[in-house]
């Protein structure tokens, strides 16, 4: 491309840019305080996604608590009692991730590799925790289903089980969790692509372009 | 290109006074109002897009200017900031048929009193609108006249690095004016 081609370009640029809707702005800025709104950025938009998420999860939790102190089983409660330890160990790492993922700053002075490098960094550990912590809490919230919906029709489908042995008992729900986990690997690895690969992706070419060259 | 005027204010304090912060803040913006728009200008093309993002670099901006510490000049900063945030943010760009999109972009510049010709226009639109977003970045310096250190050090790259990228645009530039004048 001939020097004066790009002269041309940035002759051209110069004058179609000087007239972007800025006219606007500047009363927005003194009367609207556009500034102070709330963010609209893909990745704010998903740390906002994922504390409703976890608010609500743990809200779930609480009311189950409550719910299981009013069962009379003792077994039963026992039963629910576990996976509610495992839920909230899950969730509080989970919220531990998603405090980390505030830390993902578009505004440091640093520059646009170092922003895109630590994005990526933070996004792919944030979207394997995601994948594990839905994954793994799936038997969990199944099982509880189940549990709970026998001892609300009486206790006659699963409280059976409690006769058995603990091996058998063990036995059973080991069978359970793997089946459950088998059947929803594939579908949920599929949907957590489906909510952030795509994100994860751009940002990653983004990032090779600026590794593209031997430095 | 990038304006120093209110570098000493910033650099020389830090920003800490919540009641005076906002009025700083708004005196740099309208200052540097400039670099958002084109900025704007380079990534999205009909007014909506351009709106959004706007809107958003300056969230992104006023949400890290406690924290700006004046090691780099301000106008540099927020060159960063918006690119980050129009780099990364992958919201879907509305859609809106070419040729309309120029008579809208030509129909702001008539009311100017530069006159462009529609058919070069058309060539620059079609030429920004095929590079990504890396690409634009260094784009919008190269016709900004930033000087190569500048670049480099605000994407993060070597010179030589920089060197070579410019010049692959530059023949990708080439390849499709070439193929707008057939």
């Amino acid at each position: 491309m001939s020097n004066n081609e790009l002269n041309n370009l940035k002759e051209l640029w110069r004058k179609s840019s000087n007239h972007v809707i800025l006219e606007s702005l500047s009363d927005k800025l003194e009367q609207q305080r556009v500034f102070k709104k709330r963010s609209q950025h893909a990745l704010e938009r998903l740390k906002r996604n994922l504390i409703i998420e976890i608010s609500i999860g743990t809200a779930a939790i609480l009311f189950l608590i409550l719910v299981v102190l009013q069962l009379p089983a003792r077994e039963t409660t026992i039963f629910i009692v576990l996976p509610l330890v495992v839920f909230g160990v899950l969730f509080s790492y989970f919220g531990r991730q998603v405090i980390k993922m505030h830390r993902i700053n578009l505004f440091d002075e640093k520059s646009i590799k170092e922003t895109l490098q630590h994005t990526i960094i933070q996004l792919k550990k944030f979207i394997r925790i995601y994948f594990l912590l839905n994954w793994l809490i799936l038997p969990i919230l199944i099982g509880w289903a189940l549990i709970l919906s026998d001892v609300f029709n009486g206790g006659g489908l699963f409280f059976p089980i409690f006769a058995y042995s603990l091996w058998v008992i063990g036995a059973v729900i080991t069978t359970f969790t793997i089946m459950i986990l088998t059947i929803f690997y594939f579908p949920l690895k599929w949907y957590t692509k489906w909510m952030f690969g795509n994100h994860l992706k751009k940002l990653e070419d983004s990032l090779s372009e600026l590794h593209d060259v031997i430095e | 290109m990038v304006s120093s005027c209110n570098k000493s204010l910033i650099t020389t304090t830090h920003i800490h006074m919540t009641s005076d912060r906002e009025q700083i803040f708004i005196g740099v913006i309208k200052e540097n109002m400039g670099i958002i728009g084109k900025v704007c200008r380079m990534y999205h093309s009909n007014d909506d897009d351009i709106q959004d993002l706007q809107q958003e670099i300056l969230v992104q901006l006023w949400r890290g200017f406690p924290g700006f510490r004046g090691e780099s000049k301000i106008s540099t900063w927020i060159y960063r900031v918006a690119l980050n945030t129009a780099i990364s943010d992958f919201r879907r760009a509305k859609v809106i048929p070419y040729k309309q999109s120029i008579g809208e972009r030509e129909l702001r510049l008539a009311e100017s009193e530069e006159s462009i010709d529609k058919e070069d226009l058309e060539i620059l639109y079609r030429v920004i609108d095929q590079l990504s977003g890396i690409e634009k970045a260094i784009m919008l310096f190269y016709l900004e006249d930033t000087p190569c250190d500048e670049i480099a050090e605000i994407i993060g790259i070597t010179r030589n690095n920089l060197r070579v990228k410019m010049f692959r645009i530059k023949e990708k530039l080439r390849k499709i004016i070439q193929k707008h004048e057939q």
